[in-house]
């Protein structure tokens, strides 16, 4: 399958600041691409130099076939949402997006519907942006993204600010996307939707990815984790620490269930609780040890 | 690029037609104050040494009252809203503001998008250069003030001077707004010199061992009242400003095509 993005040893550095650190990515077509890093790991300057605004100090990007920096046919068929989305205050939100569609070249062809499943109405399109709260800014980005039917979105943080309900509407936006064969490459922090939306996720650590797996890959590899109640700390098999409170250990067990089990049995214990490890302690496990 | 024009036009929308006719009157009132003014009111104004540098002109007060409205302080602040605001706000002001990711992150070329402003600024500029004149004329025409003559030739000659001396200034302030992120800073930057090398010029025209240096001013090469009593076209002050100016333009749309956003 062929790449929609691709980046490789891509490096990037704000004054002293090294953001990107040799980054290789790759973004199939026809996936939902999950971006997943803490704060200040390179994410959004990942996706702005694959948008073009940002040039690479070193390193290839490639975005549907072409260089972004010196291409710029390519973005007719790439929808950007940033974080924080910013826009000009006294525009009316339908002006706003007729502008942005008039820039980009191409129609608008799911403009009216995406203010309908979002709750955009007629009123609040017709107000100036500047009179938005945080969430029908966060909408009105969305539609602006997604407006033209693209065949790339990148998604800087595309449900903070929405209330439950629209979550669930944009995802289900996001899901029909996908089954359209179109690609989409988000960054989150939240890692329940990442669980609900994505097939691959690439996690970034100072710049530099440090995984790439489908979220198959990542379930089967999970820890079981163990929550035990004792005196004292236990020497289990194959197993680790992860925090001890209150009286509880909880511990990451990734060897045999029977060889754990066995030990259990002869530990001295009160009591114990078995379950498969969350997404999230997947996750922070690659960023425990961070420097 | 229509598009990018369109929206630059609807933001200024109120104020570039208030600061048109700001300039319509100003040219207007500068031409009836004069008429109804006495003579000593009319050939005694400023310090000695400006009065005596003006007369090396020839003695058309009129031409050089309506010389002096077009570098008067006023027209000049209004003027600034566009060549200094609107200048600065191209690429700092919308990149602080958020909105040129937005704009860039679609097929709009950079100098397209930069040409946009740049054909506004200069028209808009212009513009009001050209209004000023024609609210001159046409209070010389209403009023008739007595001495001193204008013909639309010259009014149209002195406003290709000031529109000069305004496209210098948009020039500069762009460079200012394409080298810096924030936009205070670069409005800062381009007021200040604003504000610096008019008053450099005029107090170089005031303390003589200063006067070579003048010629750092755009204002020292903006010269409309020897054009208005009709004399000729200043080829080498219009060849300055507008180098000024192209060289500026030239200089920020290299930054900006190079810069990150």
């Amino acid at each position: 399958m062929p790449n929609a993005i691709s980046t490789s040893g891509l490096t990037k550095s704000f004054g002293s600041t090294r953001a990107l650190d040799g980054l290789d990515l790759s973004v199939k077509v026809g996936e939902v691409h999950g971006f997943l890093g803490p704060n200040g790991s390179g994410k959004t300057t990942t996706m702005r130099i694959a948008l073009g605004l940002l040039r690479a100090d070193a390193g290839t990007v490639q975005v549907l076939g072409a260089d972004p920096w010196r291409d710029r046919e390519h973005r007719r068929r790439v929808g950007y949402l940033p974080s924080s989305p910013r826009f000009y205050e006294r525009m009316a939100g339908s002006r706003l997006l007729a502008h942005l569609a008039a820039l980009g070249g191409a129609p608008a062809i799911l403009r009216d519907e995406l203010c309908a499943r979002l709750g955009l109405s007629a009123a609040d399109l017709a107000r100036p942006v500047g009179t938005y709260s945080r969430g029908m800014r966060q909408k009105l980005a969305i539609v602006q993204a997604l407006q033209h039917d693209p065949e790339l979105c990148v998604l800087d943080e595309p449900s903070e600010g929405l209330d439950p309900l629209v979550q669930e509407a944009f995802f289900a936006v996001l899901r029909e996307r996908k089954r359209a064969g179109r690609t989409i490459l988000f960054s989150s922090h939240v890692l329940s939707e990442v669980d609900a939306l994505c097939d691959r996720v690439s996690l970034i650590r100072a710049g530099e990815i440090v995984d790439t797996r489908t979220l198959a890959e990542l379930r089967a590899g999970r820890p079981r984790i163990v929550r035990v109640r004792s005196s004292a700390p236990l020497a289990l098999p194959d197993c680790d620490l992860l925090e001890s409170a209150d009286g509880w250990q909880r511990y990451a067990a990734r060897g045999d269930v029977k060889v754990l089990l066995a030990a259990l049995a002869t530990a001295p214990i009160d009591d114990v609780t078995i379950e498969d490890a969350s997404l999230e302690d997947i996750f922070l496990g690659y960023y425990r040890d961070a420097p | 690029m229509r598009p990018l024009l369109g929206r630059i036009l609807w933001e200024h929308r109120v104020r570039l037609p208030l600061i048109g006719l700001f300039a319509l009157a100003w040219g207007f009132l500068i031409v009836t104050f004069y008429a109804y003014a006495d003579t000593t009111t009319q050939t005694n104004f400023g310090p000695e040494q400006i009065r005596t540098a003006l007369r090396i002109f020839g003695g058309n007060w009129l031409a050089i009252w309506v010389g002096l409205g077009a570098a008067h302080p006023l027209l000049l602040a209004a003027s600034c809203v566009i060549a200094c605001g609107t200048a600065v706000r191209s690429i700092a002001g919308e990149i602080e503001g958020g909105t040129l990711e937005l704009v860039l992150s679609r097929p709009v070329e950079r100098t397209r998008y930069l040409a946009a402003y740049l054909v506004f600024v200069l028209a808009a500029l212009a513009g009001i250069a050209a209004l000023y004149g024609a609210g001159a004329y046409a209070a010389w025409l209403i009023v008739h003030p007595d001495p001193g003559s204008l013909s639309g030739a010259s009014l149209a000659r002195a406003s290709l001077c000031l529109a000069l001396l305004l496209w210098a200034i948009a020039g500069y302030s762009l460079l200012c707004s394409a080298f810096a992120r924030e936009r205070g800073r670069a409005l800062g930057l381009a007021t200040g010199l604003t504000i610096g090398l008019f008053a450099w010029n005029f107090l170089a025209s005031l303390v003589g061992t200063l006067a070579p240096f003048a010629r750092i001013s755009p204002w020292y090469w903006f010269n409309p009242s020897p054009v208005l009593a009709g004399g000729a076209f200043p080829y080498g002050d219009a060849l300055v400003l507008g180098g000024v100016a192209a060289v500026c333009c030239v200089a920020a749309t290299v930054q900006f095509l190079r810069r990150d956003v």
